[in-house]
């Protein structure tokens, strides 16, 4: 009995075992090829990734993740801010940064700046020749150009950002050499006492010194000359504008992609101690359009900061100046239009090398050297009546040939052979009133401060600018610089502060 | 006068009990290693007296000055107040900006030494021209922060007879920038930069391998 039960166990496991590696293949190869099962095996693979897309979205959807039903647009400026500042140039940035450096809290003041191309295809800031002097006649500009020559100096005191390169601004020392006839020379010589007071470093020269000095100028009608020896030069305005931008936007600084297109005011009448009505604006919110879409945020605000550079005069008649046609100081536009200016790139092989500084002739005519390899820039304000329309920025090249390249080379002769290699046109913020910087509050407007109107000295005069209109917002008044001279004051009187060093 | 450099620069030749080139006390006090002029030495005369940190050397003499272990000087350096200075060897020191206050007003300063600095730069070279009345020789080997603008600057030294540049691996084309020297300052004597170092230290050779 047991025996049987035995071999009929081991035949059984004997089965079993030859059954198991064989019988277990044919079977699976019979289901795969039956269609209802194949079905099945995709069924669950489907399954299986079906969930993992679902396990996903929930995952999205739980809170602490970034999607939500309702579409936001996360471009759009804050609903409020304290300060907003119009435009994204060197001036904005400037202000920005200066505002944070000095709020005694940390995140006491919001500021927002908006600029409208973040291309920054037609800014003046970044299409500048960068070049910086003290070879001013007015006292205010000379100490806000010394001061930003010592902000660039120490940049990385200022600038540094933790874990960021070093920032290198590409200065280069050359000096300004300007060139007076004998009409001018009385008044450069008066400049040069007024610079070397205010503590410029800047020599006069004869023309024996100067033909000693630079042997590749030609000194035919020139009676007098004046030299930056130290702290003038040139350097790369990208540069300063982003490390600007960087260290403002690390210090909680927001920045805004759109356009300004319009404020929303509201007014008072006062009468002045004469009897006269006056009306007294305040901005309360800056309507912030979005590039290429109908939306708009309008942002509350306390203060709006008027860094638009060559637009400035369009931003101002938002507020309402220079809209009124009653005569009283509403009336009155911000005297600021873009100006189109060119600058050539040529190349001369037997030009002056590294001695070269920017050369101004008594003609108007400038140039620097660029680089190493026989490079120069050049270019030349035009008259009055010669002003090219701005409407964009196309480079006329026959005005290199008829008026910038004669004068040119009549000062250096081995530009006689030179090759132009291309150009570039920028605008400057022009002054129409003194070509001087309109700095302050509006007196009508009681919260809109202008930083505009540089004429052409913007960029060497951006870091001061900005400690400025900083002191004039958290301080109340001008502390290290005393620039009430440049303010809105003499607009209304039609004083004007005339700079006669103008490039 | 014989216009002997004294020691040269040889470290091992310079007794390091007498000469502390780095005073951690003094560096802290007053950035860039130097007291103003006029502090222990009388100011009037031809030339003002500087004290520096490193040593120096008067016109006519043949021996240097050092400062001992307590930062002083030998007493008799009262006796030299009306000598102008003719050299300084400011070699490794954490002389600035605002420390070239001291040199650029030694009006018969005929030798700078300024190499291994770590804090000169293209601002420092600019106050050169200060000196463009005497200087005749001038290092500036091994400043790190020392760029092709910088040396641009020193066209104003029309008396410089020798440049010395050894070391300045990080300036871009430097055969290039001693070929634009030279060309400013047709009697000075460049040093340290090869005419074929194009490309970094990259030889000419190296680069004709490269392309063959």
């Amino acid at each position: 009995m047991a025996a049987w039960r035995r071999i009929a166990f081991r035949l059984l496991t004997a089965r079993l075992f030859r059954c198991k590696p064989v019988s277990l293949g044919r079977c699976a190869r019979e289901f795969t090829s039956s269609k209802a099962l194949r079905k099945g095996n995709d069924f669950f693979k489907d399954l299986e990734s079906e969930m993992k897309k679902f396990h996903e979205k929930f995952v999205t959807a739980l809170p602490g993740s970034d999607w939500t039903p309702i579409h936001m647009n996360t471009n759009l400026p804050p609903e409020r801010a304290d300060i907003v500042i119009v435009g994204g140039g060197i001036m904005g940035w400037a202000i920005a940064y200066w505002l944070k450096k000095k709020e005694r809290i940390r995140d006491g003041v919001r500021v927002v700046v908006v600029e409208r191309d973040p291309t920054y295809t037609q800014a003046s800031t970044v299409l500048s020749v960068g070049g910086i002097r003290q070879q001013f006649s007015m006292p205010e500009n000379i100490h806000m150009s010394l001061f930003s020559c010592y902000f660039l100096r120490n940049i990385n005191e200022y600038l540094s950002v933790m874990n960021e390169d070093p920032i290198d601004v590409q200065f280069n020392h050359a000096g300004y050499l300007f060139l007076a006839s004998e009409n001018g020379a009385q008044v450069m010589e008066e400049n040069y006492h007024i610079q070397r007071r205010e503590g410029a470093n800047v020599i006069l020269l004869s023309p024996e010194q100067l033909k000693k000095k630079f042997p590749w100028i030609n000194t035919e009608g020139v009676a007098l000359a004046s030299y930056g020896l130290e702290n003038e030069g040139w350097f790369d305005p990208w540069i300063l504008l982003n490390a600007f931008r960087k260290k403002a936007i690390s210090m909680g600084v927001y920045q805004c992609f759109g356009d300004v297109t319009g404020f929303k005011t509201s007014s008072r009448q006062m009468v002045t101690a004469s009897g006269e009505k006056v009306d007294f604006k305040r901005i309360h919110h800056v309507i912030v359009q979005m590039p290429n879409s109908a939306e708009y945020q309008p942002v509350e605000c306390a203060l709006v900061v008027n860094a638009a550079g060559a637009w400035s005069g369009n931003v101002a008649q938002m507020a309402g100046i220079g809209e009124d046609s009653k005569d009283n100081i509403l009336s009155m536009p911000v005297p600021v239009e873009p100006r189109k200016r060119y600058v050539y790139v040529f190349h001369s092989p037997e030009g002056p090398g590294l001695d070269m500084p920017m050369l101004i002739d008594n003609s108007g005519a400038y140039a620097r050297r660029e680089g190493l390899g026989g490079n120069y820039l050049g270019g030349q304000s035009p008259t009055e009546d010669g002003e090219p329309e701005v409407s964009n920025l196309d480079v006329n090249y026959d005005f290199f040939t008829e008026n910038v390249w004669p004068n040119l080379a009549n000062r250096i002769p081995s530009f006689q052979n030179l090759k132009v290699k291309s150009a570039w046109a920028g605008y400057y913020d022009y002054n129409t009133f003194d070509q001087n910087a309109i700095l302050g509050i509006h007196p009508l407007v009681n919260n809109l401060y202008f930083a505009t109107g540089f004429s052409g000295h913007g960029i060497q005069q951006a870091p001061a600018v900005g400690r400025a209109i900083a002191e004039l917002i958290l301080d109340g008044d001008f502390q290290t610089l005393d620039l009430t001279n440049l303010g809105f004051k003499r607009l209304f009187i039609g004083e004007k502060m005339l700079e006669r060093n103008i490039v | 006068m014989p216009c002997t450099r004294g020691p040269q620069q040889n470290q091992d030749g310079r007794p390091l009990a007498v000469w502390r080139r780095h005073k951690p006390s003094s560096s802290s006090k007053r950035p860039g290693g130097l007291q103003p002029a006029g502090d222990c030495m009388g100011s009037t005369g031809i030339g003002r007296l500087a004290v520096t940190t490193g040593p120096y050397r008067f016109s006519g003499e043949r021996e240097w000055f050092w400062e001992n272990q307590l930062g002083k000087f030998r007493g008799d350096l009262s006796h030299f107040r009306e000598i102008p200075v003719e050299e300084v060897d400011a070699k490794g020191t954490p002389i600035t900006y605002d420390g070239l206050n001291n040199i650029t007003i030694l009006s018969s300063l005929r030798t700078l030494d300024l190499s291994n600095c770590p804090h000169v730069d293209d601002w420092c070279l600019s106050r050169l021209h200060a000196l463009s009345e005497s200087l005749e020789e001038l290092s500036l080997s091994g400043c790190k922060k020392v760029s092709d603008k910088g040396l641009a600057t020193l066209h104003h030294l029309k008396k410089l007879k020798k440049l010395e540049l050894f070391d300045l691996s990080h300036i871009s084309n430097p055969g290039l920038i001693r070929i634009l020297l030279e060309e400013v300052l047709p009697e000075c004597e460049i040093l340290g930069i090869d005419y074929s170092d194009v490309l970094k230290g990259n030889s000419l050779e190296e680069i004709n391998k490269q392309h063959s």
